[in-house]
């Protein structure tokens, strides 16, 4: 089963060639590549091979489970899901107990190798990590066991990728990421809490077509999801580039759908989809809910001061401000998003290098 | 125009605010064609009110949208019947006429 290739799978499905292009149409925009690598999409989705995977959750708070569950083109998701052949995993398999263990370690032996291996949950490792164990064994020993025969691994979410949640001070188990732990392995961290449905399911597409890793940030997050902060990208821009900021939640400025930066947004400083892809299938994001951005994608975000408390790096003065009514607003927004596209490199050219000061202790 | 070059938006990649997709629509408007494909899902195409605009909208099983692209063209490459179609098409042609006899 494990030898098919995908377009096997959906040819078996009775899908047309047409169906094929949408799918590929639908795949490269998923893995956030532009529309012209459609081509080479499909080229490679014709030889790619279903790899077993094989998914371990630590301490963590299932968030990435719901998140990845409710991922919207199911049709889309369903085919890719159908294709990768998901061996393990301890919240939706149907066995439990030893034959789900038997399960697993099946499935790892017939893969071995070749499994990719996904993790969600920080790893525990104070008093050699007792403080989360499934089965009687540790998360620490469980994860280097499986490591050992994966192809490579992903970090599903913030807790495996930089400790998240239990991670935060005072750290009571030891928790670190899979990184901390795993040093002979390639590593694709796809942090947030939890992460954008699309882009868990964008990168195991982009796995799954091309066989290798996407492009890595410094922080081994793929470029095509993290490479832009949410600042560059938030609609709400041009009130802050004119100093219009809500001062408080629901007052005027709140209300005309102002820059949250006063009220704390981390915005400037966290790299993630969200001002793009957005959640609940694109129909909006903290920020455009009224809300500052918690900067959860990045590491040490629980600690990293108050949510409410704006950032101490402004990244230009807040004094400066450009001539357009509130009025043209709307219509700037889109304006601006559209020459985003073209112009990103000039603006970028005249942005102040934001340091993350204020997120190291 | 000179060179033919064709080009894609996939819409999805833009930041949208609230009203900013609406707008884009109507800015763009509606030209004389209206297409739709049927497969996983129906995909409905339409030329804009601009020539060599077309809004392509890929839906899924569920009619939710799946992605949606502005491609700049003649005809949007997912309307062209798929080469490898046409010898299909000869052979069923071919039985079709047989069975009707």
């Amino acid at each position: 089963m494990a030898d098919e290739t995908l377009l096997d799978v959906l040819t078996k499905r009775g899908i047309s060639r047409r169906a094929f292009l949408k799918f590929c149409a639908a795949a490269t925009s998923l893995m956030a590549l532009p529309p012209s690598m459609a081509s080479a999409v499909a080229e490679a989705l014709m030889q790619a091979r279903r790899p077993s995977v094989i998914w371990l959750s630590f301490q963590e708070c299932t968030g990435c489970t719901e998140s990845l569950t409710r991922s919207h083109s199911p049709t889309l998701e369903s085919l890719i899901f159908d294709a990768i052949s998901l061996d393990y995993h301890e919240t939706l398999i149907a066995a439990a107990g030893s034959a789900a263990e038997a399960a697993r370690e099946n499935a790892m032996k017939e893969a071995y190798g070749k499994y990719l291996l996904l993790v969600d949950g920080s790893v525990s490792t104070k008093d050699g990590g007792i403080y989360s164990t499934v089965a009687g064994k540790t998360n620490l020993e469980t994860l280097k066991e499986a490591a050992a025969g994966a192809a490579a691994i992903v970090a599903v979410g913030t807790c495996s990728s930089f400790g998240g949640l239990p991670h935060a001070n005072p750290n009571p188990t030891g928790a670190v990421p899979v990184s901390d732990i795993i040093k002979n392995k390639p590593i694709i961290n796809v942090p947030g809490c939890p992460p954008i449905p699309v882009v868990i399911t964008g990168v195991l597409t982009y796995y799954l077509t091309f066989g290798t890793l996407p492009e890595l940030d410094d922080l081994g997050r793929p470029k095509a999801f993290y490479g832009e902060s949410i600042h560059d990208r938030c609609y709400r821009r041009p009130f802050y580039d004119q100093g219009k900021f809500a001062k408080s939640f629901d007052d005027e400025g709140a209300r005309n759908g102002w820059c949250l930066f006063e009220l704390g947004c981390k915005g400037p400083i966290t790299h993630n989809a969200c001002a793009t892809t957005k959640w609940n299938q694109g129909t909006s994001f903290p920020i455009q809910s009224g809300h500052g951005c918690l900067g959860c994608s990045e590491p040490n975000f629980w600690d990293a001061g108050s949510f409410y408390q704006a950032l101490s790096t402004p990244i230009q003065p807040v004094t400066a401000a450009l001539g357009i009514g509130v009025a043209a607003a709307a219509a700037a927004g889109i304006g601006v998003a559209l020459a985003n596209r073209s112009t990103k490199a000039d603006a970028k050219a005249h942005h102040q290098t934001v340091t993350t000061n204020d997120l190291e202790k | 125009m000179a060179t033919g070059e064709e080009s894609t938006i996939d819409l999805s990649r833009l930041p949208f605010g609230p009203g900013d997709h609406a707008l884009l629509v109507k800015t763009l408007g509606e030209g004389e064609v209206q297409a739709q494909l049927n497969t996983l899902g129906a995909t409905r195409v339409h030329e804009t009110a601009i020539a060599g605009v077309w809004w392509v909208t890929h839906c899924n099983a569920d009619d939710e949208v799946m992605v949606e692209f502005i491609e700049i063209t003649r005809c949007p490459a997912i309307m062209l019947t798929p080469q490898d179609d046409l010898q299909e098409g000869v052979e069923a042609l071919r039985t079709r006429l047989l069975n009707a006899e």
